[in-house]
């Protein structure tokens, strides 16, 4: 690019746009350094960026560029990885929107890329130059010489002198307008004559007519040439043509260009596809093939074509035969973009959208053939001219060949082609070829459409060295070399006409393999029709007698290269006459350079002798008589032994020649298994890399599913998984003793199997867990071991979150069911004794109202005995109300009055709350009253409690001691009640109280 | 109108206090009695025209004593610190007044017993 740049003059009056191959992953500062280049200002191409002349415009990586009415349009591949032919994608794009006014420019690279965008350029009329080989580059020269070796190249140049081309063909189209439109009459009548000076040339080296052609579209195509040759004047360019052959045939191809590239005129598509693709099945079963060989391929467009025919028609049939098409080519190039089948979407625009959608892949901005129609096709390296042809091809598609070569191959190509075909078979030509003056060897079927059939092989197959003689590409040297051979003046040739005419022998004229190609008068009595197909072998012509001496004396002459002479050959005539003749061969003169052709020339020697003459000699003695025999016998024998000889030879080579082209096959079919195995490979090494990643996911897969064994087992609740038609898949080995589960009953119903479970209403459940894809729980009876269960049934969700099944599982709850009981019983407790409580206080409270004097000390007698209360409910709490000590309880309430002036003595013994509770109340109604009245009134006074069990009998004592002098009451007071009560009542004990003197004693007792 | 009322209570405060407040609305009191026996005897003895019987006695429940009321026909009604107690079939329809027991809610439980006669 360095050496292109700076070949650039100054003001190109161009705008120059740059497509390359970048890294998607690499930031590129290719602007940047293109910049240091040239002078033109360089930008990154964006979206929708208008371009403007004097202007380089670089792309960026990792995008796809395109061109629509002068506007850039950047877009982001839509699949990973890079786009694969970028260049073909633009050049394709750009040729659509700018035709003659686009220039492609193929500068190094590693692929075929931009080979057919540079097709796409030239067919629109725009110019198209690629590097060429020098001192500067290309770095990479895959990529312009695919596009050379294309033949879609103007310019082959080194890169720095491109700029100038470029240049000047921008300028030209100023000055060479006047091509296409005239101003005034004059200029009209100077153009008509040179366009017509310019048919007259094309016609008579390439034997089209241009005439008819629409003549702006001819003229433009003219300039064009002139913009690429950089001539100013058409006039120049009339004499150019009159004198470089090669400026002819580079015009010729240049009007022949057609813009569409798949189906290639629809119409003569169209009657394949009707009426010669159905004949070619026709009485075809599984076990034949149809063949089908399309020389000159190129880039492969015509091939899919034809592929895409004979898929659709495969399609139709039932139990169809196999379609080989053997696609030909020399340039190796082409046949690689063919064989990858990638076109880019401008090129593909010929095709139907359905066929396009049933045949191509879409891949990025461009489309590649599916393998469904790649398979058809074996594509293989291949001379017309030089390689032996393939045979037995039911049909020969070679359009848009033969125009390049000249009339002389083409009469050559011919016969290879009807030897390549089986008889009845087709030849498809392009719209301006024809089958020449070979019309033995084919029919017409279609002349517009250029659709012809092989006829029977009339002759004997023609030698295959025959067809591959020396190429000749330069037709036009033939003709001029013939021209100079009739350069003789008119008198001499006449006379010479005359003189050969009266007096010189019969002759004719074979080539090396005895085919006539000229006869002299008077031949026939040396040569006689054979029976069977006119065939122009002399030696099947030739009259007995002639042909041993014949075919001796031609061998001798082709191998020698000189003169070959038999004297007196004795000629057999049907007459009684024979005829003695001398037999002379010689290689004709003046055909250093071409096929080698022989004068073979009859001169009769001696007098014709009577046959009864000759047979007349027997009369000599008997000897010789059979001697004559003998020697005539072995004449015979010898002659139908050279007969059969000759046959049999023929065999052999027509044998040769089949094998030879059946190689020609094989070799083909050989190419494209290597490029298949190398694909193959390719593949492989893909599909190893897969596996590798397989092998381990299936590790991982085993280890997930071992832990998941190891997690089932391990646990202790019973689960069971079920599917949506209640039918097991797994279950934890805990669920077993629930569901007489065995691992043989996976795949069974859970309903089929018994179980314990206490739940009727089981598959209704499951059902609403399906139904409404939420969990759903159920506290099971009591079980007959006394246990409490939980069944839960869960959604089985899948990854994308449908309920695909339901999971049962059985949680022991029995702990917590019993727990739960227990609770309810405390809190039904609770209950009782808090409302027991309640109504003990408020009885409290009335009696309490009833016996106090005045309202303080109802508070405090109320109080007090709250607090007693309290305090032995706090002892009884203390152990969770199990059980109080009696010590304590009495040593608690002697503590509320005062502890010092109380004794407690007993043994350590335990009461239960309905035992405890009375006591402690007791004991504070006691000491409230030997407060008030009793020991603890007065200073000194003391309590001395004391107890004793006696079996099941308790017996308490209270006893006061230096109170002040007791009195008995008239009645109990409260206090007094309550101890009867507590005591007598409740406990159904017994209570004596005593009024001592001393103090006041009181004894109860009770059972516990 | 005076009526005998049967008191089977083990809690003496309570029982006390139930007495009591009849005997302030001029009842009498029959009993009262702690223990199923007891209340069994009394009924044998006395004239008693309906009872109030806890039913959570000391060591037994006095369903036993309500038997041999419904026997005499002689209306009675349960006394609970529980709520709702399981009552034997049979029982389903008597009163059951709930402890702590207002003096005002007992009289007119005896009244409308005795009413029902």
């Amino acid at each position: 690019m360095e050496a292109f740049f700076r070949g650039l003059p100054v003001n190109p009056g161009a705008a120059f746009v740059i497509v390359t191959h970048l890294n998607p992953e690499h930031h590129s500062v290719l602007h940047e350094v293109i910049g240091r280049y040239t002078e033109l200002p360089v930008v990154v191409a964006e979206d929708a960026t208008v371009v403007e002349l004097d202007h380089v415009y670089v792309m960026p990586p990792n995008a796809i560029l395109t061109m629509a009415e002068g506007i850039l349009q950047l877009r982001r591949p839509n699949s990973p990885g890079r786009e694969r032919k970028p260049i073909d994608i633009f050049l394709s794009s750009l040729a659509a929107d700018q035709s003659e006014y686009a220039v492609a420019v193929i500068l190094s690279g590693g692929d075929g890329d931009g080979t057919l965008g540079a097709k796409a350029i030239k067919e629109r009329g725009g110019l198209t130059l690629a590097q060429a080989s020098d001192a500067s580059g290309p770095r990479n020269p895959d990529m312009p010489e695919s596009a050379i070796s294309s033949g879609m190249i103007d310019l082959a140049v080194p890169a720095e002198e491109m700029g100038e081309k470029i240049v000047a063909f921008v300028r030209s189209f100023h000055a060479l307008a006047v091509l296409t439109e005239t101003k005034n009459k004059s200029e009209e009548a100077a153009l008509q004559s040179a366009r017509g000076q310019i048919y007259s040339i094309l016609n008579s080296q390439t034997g089209h007519d241009f005439s008819g052609y629409k003549t702006k579209t001819f003229m433009r195509r003219v300039r064009r040439r002139m913009q690429v040759l950089q001539l100013g004047s058409l006039e120049d360019y009339v004499d150019l043509l009159g004198q470089d052959a090669s400026e002819v045939a580079n015009l010729f191809r240049d009007l022949l260009i057609n813009v569409t590239n798949f189906f290639r005129d629809p119409e003569a598509f169209a009657l394949l596809e009707k009426e010669v693709v159905p004949k070619l099945f026709e009485g075809r079963s599984s076990n034949d093939a149809v063949r089908i060989w399309v020389p000159g391929c190129a880039t492969g467009e015509e091939v899919y074509s034809l592929a895409i025919l004979m898929r659709e028609h495969l399609d139709r049939t039932s139990n169809p035969p196999r379609v080989q098409i053997f696609a030909t080519d020399i340039d190796e190039h082409a046949l690689g973009i063919a064989r990858s089948g990638r076109y880019p979407e401008q090129l593909t625009e010929s095709l139907s959208p359905e066929r396009r959608q049933r045949f191509f892949h879409r891949d990025g901005s461009s489309f590649t053939v599916t393998s469904e129609l790649r398979e058809l096709c074996v594509f293989s390296p291949h001379s017309v001219i030089r390689d032996p042809p393939f045979s037995r091809m039911d049909m020969v598609s070679c359009r848009n060949l033969l125009i390049y070569f000249g009339p002389d191959i083409q009469n050559r190509v011919m016969p290879t082609f009807h030897y390549a075909l089986k008889p009845g078979g087709y030849l498809f030509l392009g719209t301006s070829e024809s089958i020449g003056h070979h019309t033995e060897l084919f029919t017409t079927i279609e002349k517009k459409n250029r659709i012809f059939q092989a006829r029977e092989r009339l002759s004997s197959p023609p030698q295959l060295s025959a067809l591959l003689a020396e190429p000749r590409l330069a037709a036009h040297e033939d003709a001029s070399g013939l021209k100079r051979r009739h350069s003789a003046s008119p008198l001499r040739q006449v006379v010479e006409m005359q003189v050969l005419e009266r007096f010189s022998p019969a002759h004719v004229v074979v080539n090396g393999e005895g085919e006539v190609v000229y006869y002299s008068s008077r031949t026939g009595r040396f040569l006689e029709a054979a029976q069977g197909a006119p065939s122009r072998q002399i030696l099947s012509m030739a009259k007995k007698g002639l042909r041993l001496d014949l075919r001796a004396a031609l061998r001798q002459a082709v191998e020698t290269k000189a003169t070959a002479i038999r004297k007196n050959v004795v000629l057999d005539g049907e007459t009684e006459q024979s005829q003695q003749i001398d037999l002379t061969v010689e290689p004709l003169s003046d055909r250093s350079m071409q096929e080698p052709l022989f004068l073979v020339l009859f001169e009769p020697s001696g007098q014709p002798v009577m046959q009864a003459a000759s047979e007349g000699r027997a009369e000599m003695p008997d000897g010789s008589d059979d001697l004559e025999r003998e020697l005539r016998d072995t004449r015979e024998r010898l002659q139908s032994t050279i007969e059969e000889y000759e046959t049999a030879l023929e065999e052999l080579k027509s044998s040769n020649e089949e094998l030879v082209s059946v190689n020609e096959e094989a070799q083909s079919t050989n190419e494209e298994l290597e490029a298949s195995k190398e694909e193959m490979q390719s593949l492989n090494e893909e599909l190893n890399t897969i596996n590798t990643e397989l092998i381990s996911k299936v590790e991982d897969l085993d280890r997930a599913n071992s832990d998941l064994k190891n997690l089932f087992e391990s646990t202790k609740i019973a689960t069971v998984f079920l599917d949506r038609n209640l039918v097991i898949r797994n279950f934890t080995p805990a669920a077993s003793t629930f569901f007489h589960l065995r691992s043989s009953d996976v795949g069974r119903p859970l309903t089929d199997l018994s179980s314990n479970l206490d739940y009727p209403d089981l598959r209704d459940a499951i059902e609403t867990v399906f139904r409404t894809g939420e969990m759903l729980e159920h506290q099971l009876p009591r079980d007959s071991n006394g246990k409490h269960f939980l069944i839960r049934l869960i959604p089985y969700r899948d990854d994308v979150g449908r309920t695909g099944g339901v999971v049962v599982t059985l949680v022991d709850v029995s702990t917590l069911a019993a727990a739960e009981e227990h609770q309810q019983v405390l809190i039904s407790e609770l209950n009782h004794r808090v409302k027991n409580m309640l109504a003990v206080v408020i009885s409290i409270a009335n009696h309490t109202l009833e016996s106090a004097p005045s309202p303080e000390e109802f508070s405090n007698s109320l109080i007090g005995r709250l607090h007693a209360m309290a305090r032995a409910y706090g002892l009884l709490s203390r152990t969770n109300w199990k059980t109080a000590s009696v010590k304590e309880l009495v040593e608690q309430e002697a503590a509320a009055f005062d502890a010092a002036r109380f004794q407690a003595v007993g043994p350590d013994l335990r009461l239960e709350p309905q035992y405890g509770l009375p006591i402690g109340m007791v004991i504070h109604e006691l000491a409230t009253n030997a407060a008030k009245y009793g020991a603890l009134s007065k200073n000194g006074g003391t309590v001395d409690i004391r107890w004793e069990l006696d079996g099941p009998r308790l017996k308490l004592i209270w006893a006061e001691k230096d109170g002040p002098p007791v009195v008995a009451p008239d009645r109990n007071g409260f206090g007094l009640s309550l101890v009867k009560g507590e005591i007598e009542y409740r406990l159904r004990g017994t209570v004596e109280t005593f009024f001592d003197p001393d103090g006041l004693k009181v004894h109860m007792s009770f059972d516990i | 109108m005076t009526a005998n009322v049967l008191i089977v209570e083990d809690e003496w405060l309570i029982a006390e206090d139930h007495a009591a407040a009849l005997r302030g609305a001029d009842h009498r009191v029959v009993g009262p009695c702690s223990t199923v026996q007891a209340a069994l005897i009394a009924i044998d003895e006395n004239l008693v025209d309906m009872a109030l019987l806890d039913i959570e006695l000391r060591d037994e429940k006095s369903f036993a004593v309500a038997e041999r009321l419904e026997e005499r026909n002689i209306p009675f009604a349960f006394l609970s610190g529980h709520g709702t107690q399981e009552l034997p079939p049979g029982m389903r329809d008597r009163d059951v007044l709930s402890k702590p027991l207002e003096r005002a809610t007992l009289i007119a439980a005896v009244e409308r017993m005795s009413s029902r006669g």
